[in-house]
């Protein structure tokens, strides 16, 4: 016994030390990332939004009861399952459903058609609201089955619908992306470099600050291409498409202050 | 033991958990620094061409001293506006919409000399740019004075003074469009490089010329009074190679040899002539080793030799009854295309310089010939039958991104062949031959096939052109 216990003391200690040495390089580390990987502009670029539905065999590993979303609380009575294990997928703390998620696109190299993508991402929505539907119509059953044979009676499944979103996501979001693409559309419109540049490689930035008519406060090149007549091609485009259009109320704030900053590099030709 | 497990099972946790929140923290982060602000990014641009103003140019000595004055003046400005035209960086303003009497006001602005031109006046027309040329002649001395105004900030972006004789008058053109182009480009123009092609003959037979990119300064460098054909450049713009039905006296027959030709010093060397065909030589980088087509063995299959015709290296080998053909050596030197009807038809292939690694380049067409790299490399230029006629394709050394250049017709309305493609040594124009007119002429083309330009206006026939890859 007296051994165990020396040796079990021994362990601790030695896994003490090793669990603060490993506190203070984690502390280290994180002091050091924010020098070395400076904070990047936000990337608010056309999404597809998506609601990710939660399946009903899940169920034996739903969360502690939630509020239903007001939409379906005809449909499903309030839950009432005390006792399920937790879930042990991450954010088992969030207080409401979060099923939508936002996904940005990269980059599109090829010419986009604002209304075409607006047109698709409507389109993708009703077709993700129609699926829902029909899943939890189908499945919805059998998972309250499920519930029931395990302990109580009424099921709320997690999951099977569309939330309506809340402010910091969903269609407030489409809509920002929504703007930016029509921002880019009206500004790559105006913009007509001269082509005895067109293979030399070049990049300028520019922020833009936009009021909220959607008139140009400020233009300022942030990052030169080193080309006088490239620089002042994409000054020219933005003052060509004034006015711009005007932002959403929840970007005015952010396009007025911080501003969009458009990155202009054309890709070399054949 | 129990203990001990537990003991570090305790710590594994503890490490998990810490790598858990660096990994959470690292997430967090990215999500924080998202509200930095809004970024679009622009990648694809809609180049313009640049408005330039060019005034005819102003004779600045005595007229009754040297009469061929409006000659000389006409050579240099439609040489160099051709030159401008052709770059495809520039649309011209009609004079006709010129608010200055562009002969009576002076080569600089109105700031440097007295009765100089106003920049605001060629502002007010939209002019990118203003290029004002004067010219003298002294005896057969030729002085160009050359001034190219970048209007939109009122700067003068190249002045320069080129001298020669008067019959060099197309040589300060080409020389004065290369410094423009250099200038706003920072990268070389092509219009000093040369050409040469295959040309039909009056009699019948076809023999070797070379000839400016704007086949001006024709001259003909063979005369084997049989038939000369598939010319090709050295690297270094020097030499030629071509291929020519010799008659061989002892054995009283022709055999399609392989001849080399020194343009600077006029030199012809027979380099191979063995049984059967000996053409469609291709320089290697360097110009010390040539590639060709021997047909000895059987069937034609691509060789390398030395350019005294030693140090012969089979690089292609069948399969039995297969044509390799056409083959064209990429400028690092270390692929080489050629066209093969291995599989059945004539398609497009690539392989290590060595022979191996053969990779087919094109899947589509039934007929598809001639590849020739572009200068950096990454593309081929090829000629593909589709729908009965001929027509100029590029793509990716990979085979993939192909894109269609040309489409024309003949003037009985059926669809014209293009074909025999290569590429200009800037990369950005292909010369080719095209029988739209119905007799075979030469042509270039851009290469996102936008412009099409004509290059030779006669009676003659052409034949597989190539573009000398040296820019002088």
């Amino acid at each position: 016994m007296m051994t165990e216990k020396t040796i079990d003391g021994v362990e601790l200690k030695s896994a003490l030390i090793k669990s603060a040495i490993g506190h203070v390089v984690i502390a280290v580390i994180l002091m050091v990332r924010a020098y070395v990987f400076p904070s990047e502009p936000l990337r608010l670029e056309s999404a597809i939004r998506v609601d990710i539905v939660g399946l009903p065999e899940k169920s034996r590993t739903l969360p502690p009861p939630t509020e239903a979303p007001a939409q379906e609380a005809t449909a499903a009575p309030p839950p009432t399952i005390k006792d399920l294990p937790p879930i042990e997928t991450a954010k088992p703390a969030e207080p409401k459903p979060q099923p939508v998620v936002l996904k940005p696109q990269k980059p599109d190299t090829k010419k986009p058609d604002p209304k075409k993508q607006a047109r698709e991402q409507d389109a993708a929505l009703r077709r993700l609201q129609a699926l829902s539907k029909l899943e939890s119509q189908a499945k919805a059953d059998a998972a309250i089955k499920a519930l029931r044979a395990a302990k109580d009676a009424q099921a709320a499944v997690r999951g099977n619908q569309v939330s309506k979103g809340n402010s910091l996501t969903g269609l407030t979001r489409l809509d920002h992306a929504r703007y930016l693409d029509e921002l880019e559309a009206r500004i790559k419109g105006n913009w007509r470099p001269p082509k005895f540049l067109s293979s030399a490689k070049l990049r300028v930035r520019v922020v833009l600050l936009i009021d909220k008519s959607g008139a140009i406060l400020k233009r300022s090149i942030v990052q030169s291409s080193g080309n006088s007549v490239f620089d002042e091609s994409a000054l020219q485009a933005i003052g060509a498409a004034e006015p711009l259009p005007i932002p959403p109320d929840t970007l005015q704030g952010l396009l007025a202050n911080q501003g969009v900053e458009l990155d202009l590099e054309p890709s070399g030709q054949r | 033991m129990n203990h001990i497990l537990k003991s570090s099972n305790w710590c594994t946790t503890t490490l998990a958990v810490a790598l858990i929140a660096v990994a959470q923290f690292f997430i967090a982060g990215s999500a924080q620094a998202q509200e930095g602000g809004a970024y679009i990014k622009i990648t694809d641009a809609n180049f313009r061409k640049s408005l330039l103003a060019l005034p005819p140019f102003q004779f600045q000595g005595v007229a009754a001293n040297s009469p061929q004055h409006l000659s000389v003046g006409k050579t240099l400005f439609d040489v160099f506006r051709n030159n401008m035209e052709t770059s495809g960086y520039f649309e011209f303003i009609k004079p006709a919409a010129f608010l200055e009497d562009t002969a009576k006001t002076g080569l600089k602005p109105a700031g440097q000399e007295s009765g100089g031109f106003k920049f605001e006046s060629w502002k007010q027309i939209g002019t990118d740019f203003l290029i004002r040329v004067g010219y003298r002649i002294s005896g057969q001395e030729l002085s160009v004075d050359t001034y190219t105004y970048f209007v939109g900030q009122e700067k003068l972006v190249l002045g320069k003074t080129y001298k020669a004789k008067v019959s060099d008058a197309r040589t300060i053109a080409h020389t004065f469009a290369n410094d423009v182009v250099k200038e706003l480009t920072g990268k070389q123009g092509m219009f000093l490089s040369k050409l040469v092609t295959s040309r039909s003959t009056a009699k019948g037979q076809k023999e070797i010329f070379i000839m400016d990119w704007d086949g001006a300064n024709a001259r003909q460098v063979s005369s084997h009074k049989s038939i000369a054909q598939s010319p090709s450049w050295s690297f270094d713009g020097k030499m030629i190679a071509y291929s020519a039905f010799a008659y061989h006296a002892n054995e009283k027959r022709r055999n399609l040899d392989l001849f080399t030709y020194d343009t600077t010093s006029g030199r012809r060397f027979l380099v191979s002539y063995r049984r059967g065909i000996n053409s469609g030589s291709a320089f290697f980088p360097g110009d010390r080793s040539l590639l060709l087509t021997i047909s000895t063995a059987g069937n034609p299959d691509l060789y390398k030799m030395s350019l005294d015709g030693k140090n012969l290296e089979r690089i292609t080998n069948g399969p039995r009854g297969a044509m390799n053909v056409e083959p064209n050596v990429s400028p690092d030197g270390r692929q080489i295309a050629f066209s093969s009807d291995r599989n059945g038809r004539p398609h497009v292939f690539v392989m290590n310089a060595d022979g191996s690694n053969i990779r087919r380049i094109t899947i589509a067409g039934t007929y598809n010939s001639a590849p020739r790299w572009s200068p950096d490399g990454k593309r081929l230029v090829f000629a593909g039958y589709d729908k009965g006629h001929f027509d100029l394709f590029t793509v990716n050394a990979d085979g993939s991104d192909m894109i269609r250049l040309t489409s024309a017709r003949k003037p009985n309305g059926k669809m014209a062949d293009n074909e025999d493609p290569s590429y200009s040594p800037d990369g950005r124009h292909i010369l080719f031959v095209s029988n739209r007119t119905g007799a075979n002429q030469l042509y270039i083309v851009t290469t996102d096939g936008e412009t099409e330009k004509r290059i030779t206006f006669d009676t003659h026939q052409y034949f597989k052109p190539h573009w000398s890859p040296s820019f002088d």
